[in-house]
């Protein structure tokens, strides 16, 4: 039976290299607009999993459906025109562009003028919007780089530890705006910053050694005394 | 038929013997260096003029083919270090800083023996007989010459020590720093070796030649091609470049005039690239 | 702060000098003779020849060592059609023009089409393109019956269309920088939208480019092929101008020369090819009168400095050291 709200579905997703598996039958579902977080202890196989949706690792075994439609197997420039969106972990920014021409290049030829301007506000980035790219903030880079995934007008968006060399207060200032995409976008994030987890409070799903070992809402996977021990390296 | 066969067979491998040795160098240069030097040309051009310089005071062809290489590596040892060395990683810069070299030493070298073809001669002339065919002996001697100057590269890059380290200073030079190599100096020879090479080319073909300031400007695309066609960084990649290059220009010539047959030639290695951008024999 | 709409076209300072210096292009006819506006007429197209390269190569960083060829089969294309056909003058030229622009543009599309789709980029295209105009000089001096080989051809009749010739200086002269014009703008125009905006992130990240959805060969090829248009256009009115096609218009030289008026001006500005063509093209003459090896040996040494001492255009070298002059100044 589908699910009508779920866009993204994940069935028996695994990968192996060789003899080693990374990802093991993974089955899960992400609904229409729903905040997802994906933690893990290193290793677990997160950015694999990420891969593998976004088209970059085709899959050992299992099945990816995006809204009904399987898209395992697809090129990622295929799944990225379906609604995919990915941003990687180190910021890939036009250094030569500013933050304006940034997006104004990720509007595409037909621009949407109307969503740059809401965009560029969102991203906290109105004021910088004519320095280059280059020149700001390893944060901010990374806003420009959700903000550009977002001019794309995704259906979901995977981001690789976003906040990954980001001060305290601007790791809080991401969980914030990404929280105000709730509804609009289906966010993925993969992250280890325990702060950024808590304060985003999203469905959190706990990968270890490949495995799903817990899915939930944070608070509930907070007070899972299994997912403290694997953290904790008891298990 | 086998008498036709014959010469046809033999003419390819004249012009194969000759994109062979000259690719070498531009092999070594482009295909492992990574500079492209649009010099190269010159090259050539300092091997046949040394060739003309020998013989004008009386020296013999035997004595030009020692000199020639041995001109062409200190040239090409002075070149690295005042200018090549500068442009390293920066592929428009060594265009056109090599570019520039090639038109100022066209010049020079205009201006110190005139534009005339200079006269050159080859160390013997006359036909040889091969299974009732005449062919000219010394192209003969050329095929062998270039042959056996591929074997010995091989060799110095597969066997020695300094090949070795040419090949693990390209793959990295912190790892090559790390094993005692010293980059800076195994450049300089590399550059220098190829330079070598091209000039031994150069004396090679000058008796079949007209022997110009401009003469090296033609070899410089085809070597290139042989190499990218090749594939970039490999030894017998140049060999099957050098192949299918010259084996196909000489059998095109046959019906079509040579400058189109070499357009056309050229034509077919960008559509190869086109398909196979990594060449045939990549390394 | 206000928003600055995302649409808007600034007007930036290449189209201001473009402006004035058309402006005062025209009035040229007013002060200059005969023989003078001839002359200006030749840099003109000339000037339109390394702008249709700056199109290229100042926006996407990627160099065209074989510009000449279109420039080349633009004229060629011109005097072939013109010359060796017999057609009735009254459109001649405009099947000529047709001819040229096509014949150049065809052959970007080709050769474009193979390089650019196969991933080839930087100097491996640079290669190419040399001997593209390798392979067209040797075509042009090889197919005599056509071309006329190693003399060229000549009887090119001045440019005439819809009963109007123009083969008195001043008229012909203003199609010159009518062409020229109507290339400036409409390149600036281009090149500061969007269109230019994509090609400058091309240069920065070309993969990501095509992970926000854009065709990037398509576009960089549309780019190849707009410049090579161009170049013929340029190259088609020149010999109408001249009268006569020759194999150096086609040369490898040509090539380099080209590229040295670019970098004069500052690759990139597209106003600045026009203006560096024109200050080169004096100091060219100047220097071949004194002996035929003089320029070639300039344009080497010319290239070695580039490199070595300033790479970003002499312009940009002076600018530079004139400030840190300044700054000096101050301190002390």
């Amino acid at each position: 039976m589908t699910d009508t709200s779920s866009v993204l579905q994940l069935e028996g997703v695994t990968r192996k290299f060789g003899s080693f598996t990374a990802v093991k039958d993974v089955t899960e579902t992400f609904r229409q607009g729903e905040l997802n977080c994906i933690i893990g202890p290193n290793g677990a196989g997160k950015s694999t999993l990420l891969n593998m949706i976004c088209g970059t690792l085709p899959l050992s075994a299992g099945r990816i459906s995006f809204e009904g439609q399987p898209i395992q197997g697809l090129p990622g420039e295929r799944i990225a025109e379906l609604g995919i969106a990915r941003k990687f972990q180190v910021p890939s920014v036009f250094p030569s562009l500013t933050v304006r021409e940034n997006l104004e290049v990720a509007a595409g030829l037909r621009g949407d003028d109307a969503l740059l301007e809401e965009v560029l506000d969102r991203i906290l980035l109105r004021d910088e919007a004519n320095r280059p790219a280059a020149d700001l903030a390893h944060g901010k880079k990374q806003w420009l780089e959700i903000g550009m995934a977002l001019m794309l007008r995704p259906k979901v968006l995977l981001l690789d530890e976003p906040t990954a060399g980001l001060s305290v207060d601007e790791t809080r200032a991401t969980a914030d705006f990404l929280k105000e995409l709730k509804g609009k976008v289906t966010v993925i994030v993969i992250e280890h910053d325990m702060a950024f987890v808590r304060a985003l409070d999203a469905h959190t799903i706990v990968l270890h050694l490949g495995e799903v070992i817990a899915a939930g809402a944070f608070a509930q996977i907070e007070a899972n005394e299994m997912v403290k021990d694997v953290y904790l390296g008891r298990r | 038929m086998i008498e036709a066969a014959i010469p046809l067979v033999l003419n390819a491998m004249t012009l194969i013997s000759i994109l062979l040795i000259v690719s070498l160098g531009m092999a070594i240069i482009f295909g492992l260096m990574n500079v492209i030097n649009l010099a190269h040309g010159e090259f050539i051009t300092i091997g046949a003029f040394t060739l003309v310089a020998v013989q004008s005071v009386g020296g013999g062809f035997w004595l030009a083919l020692i000199m020639a290489p041995l001109v062409g590596y200190a040239f090409g040892f002075i070149l690295e270090k005042f200018l090549i060395s500068k442009v390293y990683g920066n592929p428009l810069h060594a265009i056109l800083v090599t570019w520039g070299l090639s038109l100022i030493l066209q010049q020079v070298i205009q201006l110190g023996f005139g534009a005339a073809p200079q006269p050159v001669n080859g160390p013997f002339s006359g036909p040889v007989s091969i299974a009732g065919v005449l062919y000219p002996s010394y192209r003969l001697f050329l095929i062998a010459a270039a042959l056996t100057t591929f074997a010995a590269t091989v060799v110095v890059f597969r066997k020695t020590r300094f090949g070795l380290d040419l090949r693990a200073s390209i793959h990295s030079t912190e790892m090559a720093a790390v094993m005692g190599v010293n980059p800076d100096r195994i450049n300089a020879h590399a550059f220098a070796m190829g330079a070598a090479l091209a000039a031994f080319a150069g004396v090679l073909i000058a008796p079949m030649a007209a022997v110009t300031a401009y003469m090296g400007i033609n070899y410089l695309a085809r070597s290139f091609f042989v190499v990218l066609v090749g594939g970039a960084g490999s030894i017998p990649g140049v060999a099957a470049g050098s192949g299918i290059i010259g084996g196909l220009e000489t059998v095109l010539s046959y019906e079509i005039p040579v400058t189109v047959a070499q357009a056309a030639v050229l034509i077919l290695a960008i559509v190869i690239l086109r398909f196979r951008p990594q060449g045939i024999l990549p390394s | 702060m206000t928003a600055t709409p995302v649409r808007k076209r600034r007007f930036r300072l290449p189209t201001m000098i473009a402006i004035v210096l058309v402006a005062l292009l025209a009035m040229l006819p007013l002060l200059a003779n005969a023989y003078a506006l001839n002359n200006y007429r030749d840099v003109a197209l000339l000037g339109l020849f390394a702008l249709s390269l700056d199109v290229f190569w100042g926006r996407t960083g990627i160099l065209s060592f074989g510009h000449a060829t279109f420039f080349g089969l633009g004229a060629y294309g011109m005097a072939v059609t013109t010359i060796q056909f017999g057609l009735d003058p009254a459109w001649a030229s405009l099947a000529g023009l047709g001819a040229g622009v096509l014949l150049a543009a065809v052959v970007a599309l080709f050769v474009g089409y193979f390089i650019l789709y196969g991933g080839v980029r930087g100097a491996y295209f640079t290669i190419v393109t040399l001997a593209l105009t390798l392979i067209a000089g040797h075509i042009a001096v090889g197919w005599s019956s056509v071309t006329g080989g190693d003399s060229g051809l000549i009887g090119v009749p001045p440019f005439s269309a819809f009963g109007y010739t123009f083969y008195d200086p001043v008229s012909s002269f203003y199609l010159a920088l009518g062409a020229l014009a109507l290339c400036l703008f409409g390149s600036l125009w281009v090149m500061h939208g969007r269109f230019g905006l994509v090609l400058k992130a091309i240069q920065d990240d070309e993969t990501k480019v095509r992970t926000l959805g854009y065709k990037t060969q398509w576009i960089l090829l549309k780019t190849f092929v707009g410049s090579a248009a161009m170049a013929g256009l340029a190259g088609a009115l020149y010999v109408t101008g001249t009268g006569f096609v020759a194999p150096d218009l086609i040369a490898l030289l040509l090539s380099t020369e080209v590229i040295i008026w670019v970098a004069v001006g500052g690759s990139g500005t597209l106003v600045g090819a026009v203006i560096g063509t024109a200050i080169v093209w004096q100091l060219q003459v100047k220097i071949s009168s004194i002996s035929f090896a003089a320029w070639p040996i300039a344009i080497g040494v010319f290239f070695i400095l580039m490199v070595l001492v300033f790479p970003k255009g002499p312009a940009d070298w002076i600018l530079r050291r004139v400030r840190a002059w300044q700054r000096k100044e101050k301190t002390s």
